[in-house]
C-alpha cells in the first residue's frame, strides 16, 4: 500500500478517537440530562440531537461550510483564537464529526441512564458516596453496555463518513483525507488494487465491530439476570 | 437519640410525624400499607425532602427554619430497604469494602467496624466471592445488614428487610440482628409487619396512620391497645407478655417459662440462650376460656387469670376478653355463646387455654 493510503487510515483513526474522547465528555452529561429532566426544552434538544440521524450529509456539510468559514462569525472567531481556519483542516473535521455522530453517543447512554436503578443511586448516597464516587463506582459500571455500544457505535460511525468530511475538510493528502475520500480518490483514478484493499478493510472493520457490540450486548445481558 | 418533627408530601400523600427517642434500642414502626412508614424513613434518611427538624444525637440533620439539610451522603446512618439493592457487578467482598471505604474517607472519624468482624458476625465467609445475582433473599439480606453496619452508623433504618424471605429463613436471621443490638446498641427504626420480630427486637413501638403518628411507647403497651385498622389485614391479633425463662428440656424439646408463678412452655428444636424476661406473643384467637382446670387435654398452658374487661362488638359474633394474670395482660378472642354459656363477666376467675404450639418467643 503506498504511503497515502497508509496515512488516510491513521488520520482516519486519529479523528474517530478524537471525535469519540470529546463526544463522550460534551455527550454523556446531556445524555445524563434527557434521561432524568422534565423540562419542557426537552424535546427540542432531544429532536436536534437525533437530528443527524436523518438529515443528507449534505445539508449538515453546506451549513458547516457557512458556519466555519473565516468569515463567519464562528469561523473568524477560531481564526482569533488559535491562527487557523476551520475549513479545510483536522480541527473542523473534528468539530463537524462531533455533530455528526452525536445521535450514536447520546441514544445508547439516554437508554441506559434511563434504566438505571434509581435505588442503586440511592444506596450509593446512604453509604456516603460524593457525585464523583456515584458516577466512576455506579453510574458506569451499571451503563457499561451503553457505554460500550455508544463508544464503538460513535468510532465505527465516524470511520464511515463521507459527505460532510468531503464537504468540510475537502480531501488534502495528510491532513484531511480520510480512508473513505481516499477510495473514492482510487476509484476516480481507476487505481482499483488501493481502492479494494480500503473498501475491504472498511468492510470487514465495520463488520466485526458490529458483531462484537451485539455479542457482548448479549452476553452482558444473560450475564445480569 | 432520635428526635424528629417533619412535614413532607410525597405525590397526593401527606406525612407529619413528630417523634422523641430517647434509647439507643430498636423501635418498631407499625401501620398498614400506606399509612407513611417508609416514607418516614426515606425522610429521615434524606431521600425525601421534608420541612421540619431531624436530630440525631448531637447532630442536627434536619433544621428547616435555620436552612440547614445534611445531604444523605453524610448522614452517618445505615439503610436497608424492603428489596435490599447490593451492587451487582461487585462481588459480596467488594460490596463490603466499597461501604468501608467510603465511610473511611467520608466520615470523621473512621471508626468503621471491620470488614472481617461483619463476615464473621453474618457468617458470610462462603459467600464472599460470589456475585449478588447468586444469592439466595436471605443471603441477599445479610449482605446488606452487614454492609450497612460496616459503616458504623449512628442511626439504623430497617424498611421490612426479611419480608422477601419466607418465614423460617426469616426466623433464622432474627439472632444476627438481637446480636448486634445486644453488642452496640444503637438506635434503630424497624418497620414490619412480623409480631414476633417487634416482640423480640423492639422495646418501643410508634404507630403511624394516614401520615401520623397515632399512638407511640413501650412496645407491650403499644401491642396491647393497638387497633385493628392499624393491622395489616389479614393479621391476627396478638398480645404480648413477659415470661421469665427457666430451663429447657432436651428429650421433650421443651422451653419452660414462669409467668406470675404459674408456668408456660413453649417447643423449641434447641436450647435457646435467654437470660431474664423474653417477650412471648399470643395470638388472641389461639387462646381458650376454661372456668375450672381442665385435665386430660393436650393444651400445655392453662394460666390462672382474672377477667379485666369484655370487650363486645355490634354484629360480631367474638368477643374479646381482656386478661390478667399477674401484671401481664393479653386477650382471647372467644365467641359470643361462649362466653354466655360460661357466664363470664368482669372479675371472673378463669383459666386461659393455650395451645403451646401457637406460642412464639
Amino acid at each position: 500500500m503506498n504511503t497515502a493510503n497508509v496515512s488516510a487510515i491513521w488520520i482516519t483513526i486519529q479523528l474517530a478517537a478524537v471525535t469519540t474522547i470529546v463526544l463522550f465528555l460534551l455527550g454523556a452529561p446531556l445524555a445524563w440530562w434527557l434521561a432524568r429532566t422534565q423540562a419542557k426544552g426537552k424535546s427540542v434538544v432531544e429532536a436536534l440531537t437525533t437530528l443527524p440521524l436523518v438529515l443528507p450529509p449534505t445539508v449538515l456539510g453546506f451549513y458547516f461550510l457557512l458556519l466555519f468559514n473565516p468569515h463567519a462569525p464562528l469561523g473568524s472567531f477560531f481564526v482569533w483564537m488559535t491562527g487557523e481556519t476551520l475549513t479545510f483542516t483536522f480541527h473542523g473535521l473534528v468539530l463537524a464529526s462531533v455533530i455528526y455522530s452525536m445521535p450514536f453517543m447520546i441514544q445508547p447512554l439516554k437508554v441506559a441512564f434511563e434504566q438505571l436503578d434509581q435505588e442503586l443511586l440511592e444506596t450509593a448516597r446512604v453509604l456516603g458516596a460524593n457525585t464523583w464516587t456515584t458516577i466512576l463506582r455506579v453510574i458506569l459500571p451499571s451503563s457499561v453496555r451503553g457505554l460500550l455500544t455508544a463508544l464503538v457505535l460513535t468510532f465505527a460511525h465516524t470511520v464511515g463518513e463521507f459527505g460532510v468530511v468531503l464537504m468540510i475538510g475537502g480531501n488534502i493528502p495528510g491532513k484531511t483525507r480520510v480512508v473513505s475520500i481516499a477510495i473514492y480518490e482510487n476509484v476516480e483514478t481507476l487505481n482499483y488494487a488501493d481502492a479494494h484493499l480500503l473498501a475491504g478493510g472498511l468492510l470487514v472493520f465495520s463488520f466485526v465491530t458490529l458483531v462484537f457490540v451485539y455479542s457482548w450486548n448479549r452476553r452482558t445481558r444473560i450475564g445480569v439476570s | 437519640m432520635l428526635r424528629f418533627d417533619f412535614y413532607c408530601k410525597r405525590g397526593g400523600f401527606e406525612v407529619h410525624v413528630q417523634a422523641e427517642l430517647n434509647e439507643r434500642s430498636a423501635t418498631a414502626i407499625l401501620g398498614r400499607n400506606g399509612s407513611g412508614k417508609t416514607s418516614l424513613l426515606r425522610a429521615i434518611a434524606g431521600l425525601d425532602h421534608p420541612n421540619g427538624t431531624i436530630c440525631v444525637n448531637e447532630a442536627t440533620w434536619l433544621d428547616s427554619a435555620s436552612n440547614i439539610s445534611i445531604p444523605t451522603r453524610k448522614r452517618k446512618l445505615g439503610y436497608v430497604s424492603q428489596t435490599p439493592k447490593l451492587f451487582p457487578y461487585m462481588t459480596v467482598i467488594e460490596n463490603l469494602k466499597f461501604s468501608h471505604k467510603l465511610a473511611k474517607r467520608h466520615r470523621e472519624n473512621g471508626s468503621s467496624k471491620a470488614i472481617s468482624d461483619m463476615i464473621e458476625r453474618f457468617e458470610l465467609e462462603p459467600l464472599i466471592t460470589r456475585k449478588p445475582s447468586t444469592l439466595s433473599g436471605g443471603e441477599t439480606s445479610r449482605v446488606a445488614l452487614a454492609r450497612a453496619l460496616i459503616s458504623n452508623p449512628d442511626l439504623l433504618l430497617l424498611d421490612e428487610p426479611l419480608s422477601t424471605i419466607d418465614l423460617d429463613r426469616k426466623r433464622d436471621l432474627l439472632p444476627y440482628l438481637e446480636g448486634i443490638l445486644a453488642d452496640r446498641p444503637l438506635p434503630m427504626l424497624y418497620v414490619t409487619h412480623d409480631f414476633t420480630e417487634v416482640a423480640r427486637l423492639c422495646t418501643n413501638a410508634l404507630v403511624l396512620r394516614e401520615g401520623r403518628v397515632v399512638d407511640s411507647g413501650r412496645v407491650d403497651t403499644v401491642l396491647h391497645s393497638i387497633s385493628d385498622i392499624d393491622m395489616p389485614e389479614h393479621t391476627a391479633k396478638s398480645s404480648v407478655i413477659n415470661a421469665k425463662y427457666e430451663n429447657y428440656n432436651d428429650s421433650l424439646f421443651l422451653a419452660y417459662f414462669k409467668v406470675d408463678d404459674q408456668q408456660i412452655v413453649i417447643p423449641m428444636s434447641a436450647s435457646p440462650n435467654y437470660e431474664g424476661l423474653i417477650p412471648i406473643r399470643i395470638t388472641d384467637r389461639d387462646v381458650a376460656i376454661a372456668t375450672t382446670k381442665p385435665i386430660n387435654t393436650s393444651m400445655r398452658n392453662a394460666l390462672k387469670c382474672r377477667i379485666l374487661e369484655i370487650e363486645k362488638t355490634h354484629d360480631s359474633p367474638f368477643v374479646m376478653i381482656l386478661l390478667t394474670c399477674g401484671t401481664e395482660n393479653f386477650r382471647a378472642k372467644i365467641t359470643l355463646a361462649s362466653m354466655q354459656e360460661l357466664g363470664l363477666e368482669e372479675n371472673s376467675e378463669v383459666f386461659a387455654l393455650i395451645k403451646s404450639a401457637t406460642l412464639e418467643a
